[in-house]
């Protein structure tokens, strides 16, 4: 005796949970009696709990960091303070770094960097001289201006200071401190931009 | 009728305007609640309908920004899993649309709608080998992944999403009746080409 099997799609709703309760019944009922189509049926139901059990597609680090930065307000605000704080640190490291490379190529060579400058003129410690005095005039021109403003003795305090160092420190030590203040600022900033692509919390880094 | 309602109860949607309500009073711990109950949900959809994993973190992440943004405009009468969801969905058409491919037309087919003639191609078929859960699960997301794109978003929706079909229906803005008829058609796709690489769906 042959009989008609369920159509393909039935048992795919069946199996799917998408049939009402008459359909339901009259397909349970069909696989009772019919063995192809609960071959079949379980088919289906292998191949669902394959699909199921999909593994889902894992989330990227620092996924969160790019949404909450967009969206709340005191995230946007930090944002902003961490953006100019860092084109603050560049800018820094930038002006250090010209200064120093300046005043190396000014003064010469020093024992610290005898082998690197041995073919430097003597002549550059003339221009050195030269510096020095622009700076110190400059700090001078600074300190008259100082006298007429409201913070003029903090800004005189601060100049004053600046131009103990300037004129204390040999050229070589100054340009040697100026190098690793710039060279450190850059490594912070490199860290603290890099830390942000990673996401990782940034506070930490920039107080 | 459609028995099965998988994570789409209606806890889910009272917790999801709750969190909606406590974001726009400004409660951020709220915003974060909702950014991780669906992380994995939105990340997992666009990963699967963009192959570029960096662009489809970018879509994920913008779904986020966009739905955050618009959250005035949540009706609390729908399912927030519905309105981001179509977000998303959104985000990939415009994908597609940007990068102009030419399976974009097979996301707004209605009711009528023709069967697409797509084939998915057969690779390393060997009838004859043994098919580890390991083996069968990459071949058959390689299958998944291969099916044309308005196939594939309600096949992931339905099977890693566990939503149920009026919902996948609601976030597609399709008619639930071509909801079925993709999931059918993609269903019978996918399990012939996995019977034809050698797959045995009843192991001996």
């Amino acid at each position: 005796m042959t009989h008609e099997h369920l159509p393909e799609r039935l048992i795919d709703r069946f199996v799917d949970e998408d049939l009402d309760l008459a359909e339901r019944e009259s397909v349970e009922s069909h696989l009772a009696a019919c063995g192809t189509c609960r071959v079949k049926a379980e088919e289906y139901r292998n191949f669902f709990a394959a699909l199921n059990a999909l593994p889902a597609p894992e989330i990227p680090q620092g996924f969160a960091v790019r949404i909450l930065d967009a969206v709340l307000p005191a995230r946007i605000k930090e944002r902003k303070i961490v953006r100019v704080f860092t084109q603050a640190y560049a800018s820094v490291a930038v002006a250090l770094s010209v200064v120093a490379a300046v005043a190396l190529g000014m003064v010469g060579p020093g024992p610290s960097t005898a082998l690197l400058a041995e073919g430097w003129s003597r002549s550059v410690g003339d221009s050195m001289a030269l510096l020095r005095g622009t700076i110190v005039g400059g700090v001078h021109l600074v300190l008259a201006f100082l006298e007429l403003a409201p913070l003029a003795n903090i800004g005189k305090l601060f100049i004053r200071v600046l131009e103990t160092v300037t004129l204390s420190l040999s050229a070589q030590h100054l340009a040697l401190v100026l190098l690793s203040v710039s060279l450190a600022v850059l490594v912070l900033a490199w860290a603290m931009a890099s830390a942000r692509e990673r996401g990782v919390p940034h506070a930490s880094l920039c107080l | 009728m459609t028995s099965r309602t998988g994570r789409t109860g209606s806890d889910e949607s009272v917790e999801d305007r709750e969190l909606v309500r406590r974001c726009l009073e400004g409660d951020q711990d709220a915003y974060r609640e909702l950014l991780a109950r669906y992380e994995h949900a939105v990340f997992g959809l666009v990963r699967r309908m963009i192959a570029d994993p960096e662009e489809a973190r970018d879509l994920a992440q913008e779904t986020f920004i966009r739905t955050f943004r618009n959250l005035k405009q949540f009706d609390p009468e729908r399912k927030f899993s519905s309105w981001i969801f179509r977000i998303a969905n959104n985000l990939c058409i415009d994908h597609y649309r940007r990068r102009k491919l030419d399976t974009v037309p097979l996301f707004r087919h209605s009711e009528g709608e023709a069967e697409e003639t797509w084939d998915l191609p057969d690779t390393e078929a060997d009838p004859a080998e043994e098919f580890s859960d390991r083996e069968l699960s990459r071949r058959l997301m390689a299958a998944v992944e291969a099916l044309p794109p308005a196939y594939r978003v309600v096949l992931i929706l339905r099977h890693q999403e566990d939503r149920a079909y009026e919902e996948i229906a609601d976030i597609l803005e399709l008619p639930l009746g071509t909801v079925k008829a993709r999931i059918h058609r993609a269903h019978r796709l996918l399990k012939e080409k996995l019977t034809r690489q050698g797959v045995d769906w009843i192991p001996r």
